[in-house]
């Protein structure tokens, strides 16, 4: 059952996520040669040189909406399909409130990745074979041809700080996630002006998270004199207090569904 | 064992008391009329039935057990309103109910689509009210289920359309099944009931059988249900 809620969440939010990518790739495709016209100095007609900049600012543009729109999605998908008349279906479904939750999250989690590997496949397009491309690709090269760096690409610290930055970044993305479900599902239980109460949930949580994190995380920082185990101990506890933090919203939320939800 | 049982059961909304200490016992094999006024209690109960709303007090049992993941799978719910998401077509809708509820027939259901003329490619959107209740219907009344909770299915409705749905309740029927109709449309309803359960103010007032309503009082139940809350005007 765990695979058809995904499988229809999937296409549920694909429905936005996918043509918004797919404009995004078309855009970076027009921004590679709008970026060539421009930077060949050949054509001296403004409006074309206008279209280009045009261009150009759309893909900058782009790379900023797509964000939003994932995370908009993301919203507009758990609080149509759980908390207004959709929730009718949604929450009769025989299926366990868990299940309910962690397949949202999932679907939110896959299209954040896929939304970054869209960027990157983007930047990639929009300056392949330029100039500009090239002489970033000249740098690199430079660069990787230092023993110093060669010596850091190649040690496991390296790649253990990567490890962490990616685990705490993924943890973060399900934490803020699971934060805003958590808002919703207390602003739509109350009787009227869901959306404001869900807003002013979210603040308040939001405050309430930064007190309870900045209480725990300073004493820890002042008794710890050593450079290298002060950021691993950051690194460790930032891991936990994510954790700790996403578990909180995801019981609150799964709290809120089970006892107090108030579909109109 | 009773399909739907409802001890001590209390409801409230902030101070609001909507259920009021209501016991019921409705048993397996009937079509239930839950009658009542506007504002009566008839949709909080059946929202608990459903697992939708959680009881303040007592407790409320499908098949003998508290509503939840389990409950749900034998439960086939109509709601008051339009539960689709308005971008789907007709096919999605029956994917989706094919996929979540495993005593769905597919076949069943896309005959009375085929009747009604609504074609597997209709988008929500495109449908008029009408319309979208009756696929709803539908689709909640081509599941083999063991209890369908029906909250309102003709309010709203045009009087072709009221008989249309009610026609494919009966028609649907299954004898091993409950069927349990909340309304305050009574006079249509009271063709194809077997009992009905007056509720008020959150509390039941009645539960007989609409035979004994017709034997012993000599009038219809929409005539009883008048005279019955013409004389609770003032509770």
């Amino acid at each position: 059952m765990f695979g058809k809620l995904v499988k229809h969440e999937l296409y549920a939010s694909g429905r936005v996520m996918l043509p918004v990518s797919a404009v995004l790739v078309a855009i970076s495709l027009l921004t590679n040669l709008a970026g060539r016209t421009l930077l060949s100095g050949r054509h001296n007609f403004s409006f074309l040189n206008l279209m280009c900049i045009l261009v150009l600012a759309a893909f900058f543009l782009g790379i900023f909406a797509i964000g939003v729109v994932a995370v908009c999605v993301m919203i507009k998908r758990f609080r149509d399909s759980m908390l207004t008349d959709q929730g009718y279906l949604t929450n009769t479904l025989p299926v366990s409130v868990h299940a309910l939750v962690v397949s949202r999250l999932l679907t939110a989690m896959i299209y954040f990745i896929l939304v970054g590997l869209v960027i990157m496949l983007a930047v990639l397009l929009a300056g392949a074979g330029t100039e500009l491309y090239q002489q970033a690709a000249a740098g690199i090269r430079e660069v990787l041809k230092d023993e110093y760096f060669r010596e850091v690409i190649q040690s496991a610290e390296l790649w253990k700080m990567v490890l962490q930055l990616g685990v705490t970044g993924m943890l973060s993305m399900i934490a803020s996630c699971l934060m805003m479900y958590l808002a919703m599902s207390i602003g739509y239980s109350s009787a009227n002006h869901k959306g404001l109460f869900s807003f002013i949930a979210y603040f308040v949580i939001s405050i309430a998270t930064q007190t309870v994190v900045n209480a725990i995380s300073l004493p820890l920082l002042r008794i710890i004199e050593d450079g290298n185990r002060l950021f691993a101990l950051n690194f460790t506890a930032v891991i936990l207090l994510t954790l700790a933090e996403a578990a909180i919203y995801y019981l609150g939320t799964v709290h809120m569904l089970k006892h107090k939800l108030n579909l109109a | 064992m009773s399909q739907l049982e409802c001890v001590d059961l209390v409801k409230a909304y902030g101070g609001k008391i909507a259920l009021d200490h209501v016991n019921l016992q409705v048993p397996k094999g009937k079509i239930v009329g839950l009658l009542g006024p506007n504002g009566s209690g008839k949709t909080t109960l059946i929202k608990l039935a459903n697992g939708l709303l959680t009881p303040n007090s007592g407790q409320i049992l499908v098949d003998g057990k508290k509503p939840g993941k389990d409950t749900k799978a034998i439960v086939s719910y109509l709601p008051e309103r339009t539960y689709f998401a308005d971008w789907m077509s007709v096919e999605q809708t029956l994917r989706y109910f094919s996929d979540f509820y495993e005593d769905f027939d597919r076949t069943r259901a896309e005959q009375m689509l085929h009747q009604l003329g609504i074609e597997n490619k209709m988008k929500i959107r495109q449908m008029s009210k009408g319309t979208r209740e009756k696929l709803q219907l539908i689709l909640v009344m081509s599941r083999d289920a063991q209890l369908f909770l029906l909250d309102e299915p003709i309010g709203g409705v045009d009087p072709a359309t009221r008989d249309y749905i009610l026609h494919t309740i009966l028609a649907n029927y299954n004898p091993n099944a409950t069927i349990i109709i909340s309304t305050h449309l009574i006079a249509d309803v009271e063709q194809i009931l077997d009992e009905v359960v007056f509720i008020h103010n959150g509390k039941i007032i009645e539960h007989t059988s609409v035979d004994r309503i017709r034997e012993e009082k000599g009038m219809s139940v929409d005539a009883y249900f008048r005279e019955v809350f013409k004389c609770s005007e003032n509770w």
